[in-house]
């Protein structure tokens, strides 16, 4: 047992020590200080109708677990998965396979492990919350049970199923980065609209979350006090119509057994997936997994008789100085070109050819932001592949790195972007809306930026990933604040933000990796 | 050409350095870097890669700093590093191609002189595959190449043996003494005898500081009449090893034949010629 709790350790310790899970705690605090708004704010996060619940520490233990439930979700696997891809990165993996640590007792070790980093940012949202009840809080009286039976009943389970799942897709989906990202994209708001939507007394059976029994709660406390008949809660960052807010007060919820059974039943449902596809793990056996054709690939470069030779230095021609970018952007967008598997493209090319024949605002509000999210793993590393790939030395000791290669990194990702837009940009160029055109080649710019000043401030991929699939999906919802390519604005007056934005994400990217180059 | 290094440090935190008060001018030729691990080898030649800025002391190359100015060096300069890596969805001649780009070289010329690296480091055959299918030599002589891209005169080459067979060694070898011609080498690597076979100078570095520096024979020199050999039981060994600084050992049945370095001939022992390692081990393990 201690084994397995060294090798967690290690493994948590591993993740919580870079940079990234840092920023993500500091993210996690200014998102869990929103959670619980102030009486003047323009918005609310739960809500029954017009009715939020009076600010106690059961409302805000409830409400803080609540969110916490989705977003971990939400964030969670973004956050925590590759962990096995990281052990075959660094060898690590091919120890592993020597070892008599079985396949299954290895995956739950990663799950655990996944399940602490979680569980830490879980802490920290419900530290955070506790302070809201000191500085926010309507009353004095404080339920501990209250506060923190929702995170114990609802957060905890939710999170280790989300940490077994990172799991499982890695398993599954072995080297295919982008296509564990796809499946979670789209499984993800299948879990909420199952989650949210069935009436039956018995729905938590089935609410791997957890909150519907929460969210059951508040609304029978609303309709029992309040003569009201609503049948859902609303939840998320809901703007508008804050002055209409009238308030009840929540004094908790009765766990039932059932319920609590529920939970259990969920972790221990996700150990047995678990066990049942340790059997189908690789255990790091990568070799024997590569397609026929590459193999051959392989056995082509091991026939291959040298017959040795010498560099003579006074035969070599000489090459003649050239500092243009054009072969740098020629090569940076081959390589972003390559990046994943080729069939990728085959639906990159199906999406780009729908966004001609697509209604227009469901083409521009739905087809180009899932367009655009299907490049994740082509953006995300688009100027910290050098520090991935250990060619750094190389990059950072060339002539003028920062004005010809990041800026070609910069360029190759904006024509990457341009391009999946261009049937967009075609029908609005024909239609005359010139200033939507304008905004799309504007969002393409941001979300360059976007991922080029996260990689290069956090030095990793992580905090792009995250970000932008949480980003995608407040677009595929249409929440108008987070509309950065111009589906949702009527003008262009948002446009000096973004504008003001871009440039700040660049000047941050530059400044970075100007002290990063001379620092190594 | 002349690099000058004055008075180089490179420190940490208030305790650690990576250099301390390092100093040496070098010309055309090689310098072999000696030291252990940690000693700082690396960190002097990324400071002179500028890829590292030193915390005191100034690199003038021609007279021009290049922690103010980096440029000036990265036009003249050839670096391999230790611990590099690549990008594995490019074949060799896009990532050659790619580095020259880097390095600002190109025309018409530059893909007649990749195939000519490729060609001198044997890799024609497998210039078409990804180099994400390489092995690591093949990978080490990829580094190799893109050394010589942009016609360098100041040449950095940190550790650049590991992975290559015993052939390849000589190869390179033999390139980098064609190289020392009309530039400025650097070479560091944990084989003395790469280095005592190649470099016009060594310096041996400890704990970040400079030990000595000078010609092959000169260093040898230091521990000519200190190297001796004896013959002991294997039993004996451990008890020996406390007492005297043991270079080597060469098993023989029931007996262990001993090379070891004294200040005075003990019973038994017969005095032998000198090597490079013999004078590395004596200055950085005394």
């Amino acid at each position: 047992m201690s084994s397995y709790i060294s090798i967690i350790k290690a493994d948590y310790y591993q993740r919580a020590r870079s940079y990234v899970f840092l920023i993500t705690l500091l993210a996690s605090v200014c998102m869990a200080y929103t959670f619980v708004p102030t009486a003047d704010a323009n918005y609310s996060t739960v809500r029954i109708g017009n009715y939020v619940g009076e600010n106690n520490a059961a409302w805000i233990g409830h409400v803080t677990a609540f969110i916490a439930s989705t977003f971990l979700w939400l964030i969670g696997f973004y956050l925590v998965h590759s962990g096995i891809r990281r052990d075959q990165d660094t060898g690590i993996g091919q120890i592993v396979a020597t070892t008599s640590l079985s396949n299954f007792k290895y995956l739950l070790t990663k799950a655990f492990s996944n399940f602490f980093v979680l569980f830490t940012i879980t802490l920290i949202v419900m530290m955070m919350a506790l302070v809201l009840v000191i500085v926010r809080g309507h009353t004095y009286r404080f339920d501990i049970v209250q506060f923190l039976s929702p995170f114990l009943f609802a957060t905890l389970p939710s999170i280790f199923c989300v940490s077994v799942l990172a799991i499982l897709a890695e398993v599954l989906l072995g080297k295919y980065n982008v296509l564990q990202y796809v499946f979670f994209f789209f499984l993800f708001p299948l879990i909420i609209e199952f989650t949210t939507s069935g009436q039956s007394s018995r729905q938590y059976w089935f609410d791997v979350l957890g909150t519907k029994y929460l969210s059951d709660s508040m609304l029978g406390v609303v309709n029992a006090t309040a003569g009201t008949s609503f049948r859902s809660v609303s939840a998320g960052f809901l703007f508008g119509e804050k002055n209409k807010v009238q308030y009840f007060l929540f004094q908790g919820t009765h766990w039932s057994t059932l319920y609590i059974i529920s939970r259990i039943a969920w972790v221990i449902l996700a150990v047995f997936i678990l066990f049942i596809f340790s059997k189908f793990f690789h255990r790091f056996d990568v070799k024997e997994r590569i397609s026929g054709k590459k193999e051959n690939k392989k056995v082509d470069l091991n026939e291959i008789q040298f017959i040795p030779k010498e560099i003579q230095l006074s035969t070599l021609p000489l090459a003649s100085p050239q500092f243009g970018i054009l072969p740098f952007i020629k090569i940076e967008f081959q390589m972003l070109i390559r990046k994943g598997p080729k069939w990728i493209w085959l639906i990159n090319i199906g999406g780009f050819i729908a966004l001609f024949f697509i209604p227009l605002a469901e083409a521009h509000k739905i087809g180009l932001p899932i367009l655009w999210f299907l490049q994740i793993n082509r953006w995300a590393d688009i100027a910290t592949k050098e520090k991935e790939n250990n060619t750094h030395y190389f990059t950072y000791s060339a002539f003028r790195p920062l004005q010809r290669l990041l800026f070609s990194q910069i360029v190759a990702g904006i024509l990457l972007a341009v391009i999946l837009s261009l049937p967009l940009i075609f029908r609005y160029f024909i239609s005359g809306n010139y200033t939507i055109v304008l905004s799309i080649l504007f969002g393409a710019l941001f979300v360059v930026a976007f991922s080029v000043s996260s990689g290069i401030v956090s030095g990793g991929k992580r905090l792009f990933e995250i970000l932008f699939f949480m980003l995608t999906y407040t677009n595929i919802n249409f929440i108008p604040e987070f509309d950065y390519f111009g589906a949702l604005h009527h003008g262009i007056n948002y446009l000096p933000l973004m504008i003001s934005i871009i440039c700040l994400m660049f000047v941050v990217a530059v400044f970075f990796r100007r002290h990063e180059m001379r620092n190594q | 050409m002349k690099l000058e290094i004055q008075n180089l440090s490179k420190r940490y935190n208030k305790e650690k350095y990576g250099l301390r008060n390092f100093s040496l001018t070098l010309e055309n030729g090689i310098m072999g870097l000696l030291g252990p691990n940690g000693a700082g080898k690396s960190t002097l030649m990324k400071i002179i890669a500028t890829i590292s800025k030193p915390t005191e002391g100034n690199v003038l190359l021609e007279g021009i700093d290049i922690s103010k100015e980096p440029n000036s060096i990265r036009k003249v300069l050839g670096y391999l590093p230790q611990d590099f890596g690549v990008y594995p969805n490019l074949n060799a001649y896009e990532f050659l191609e790619y580095i020259a780009a880097m390095k600002g070289v190109g025309g018409p010329k530059l893909r007649a002189r990749i195939d000519q690296l490729l060609e001198g480091v044997n890799l024609t055959e497998a210039a078409y595959k990804r180099i994400g299918t390489y092995s690591g030599g093949m990978k080490q002589r990829i580094g190799i190449a893109q050394v010589l891209l942009n016609n360098p005169k100041i040449l950095i080459f940190d550790e650049p043996t590991v992975g290559l067979d015993p052939e390849e060694r000589v190869r390179f070898r033999n390139l980098i003494s064609d190289l020392a011609n009309d530039c400025i080498v650097i070479l560091s690597s944990h084989i003395v005898s790469d280095i005592e076979t190649v470099a016009d100078e060594v310096a041996i570095m400890k704990n970040g500081m400079l030990i000595t520096k000078g010609l092959p024979s000169k260093v040898i020199d230091m521990v000519h009449g200190k190297v001796f050999e004896i013959e002991i039981d294997s039993s004996s060994l451990s008890l020996f090893k406390e007492k005297q600084l043991v270079v080597d050992t060469i098993r023989k049945k029931d007996k262990v034949q001993v090379r070891f370095i004294s200040h005075e001939q003990i019973n038994g022992a017969v005095i032998c010629n000198a090597s490079l390692e013999d004078a590395y081990l004596f200055l950085t393990k005394k």
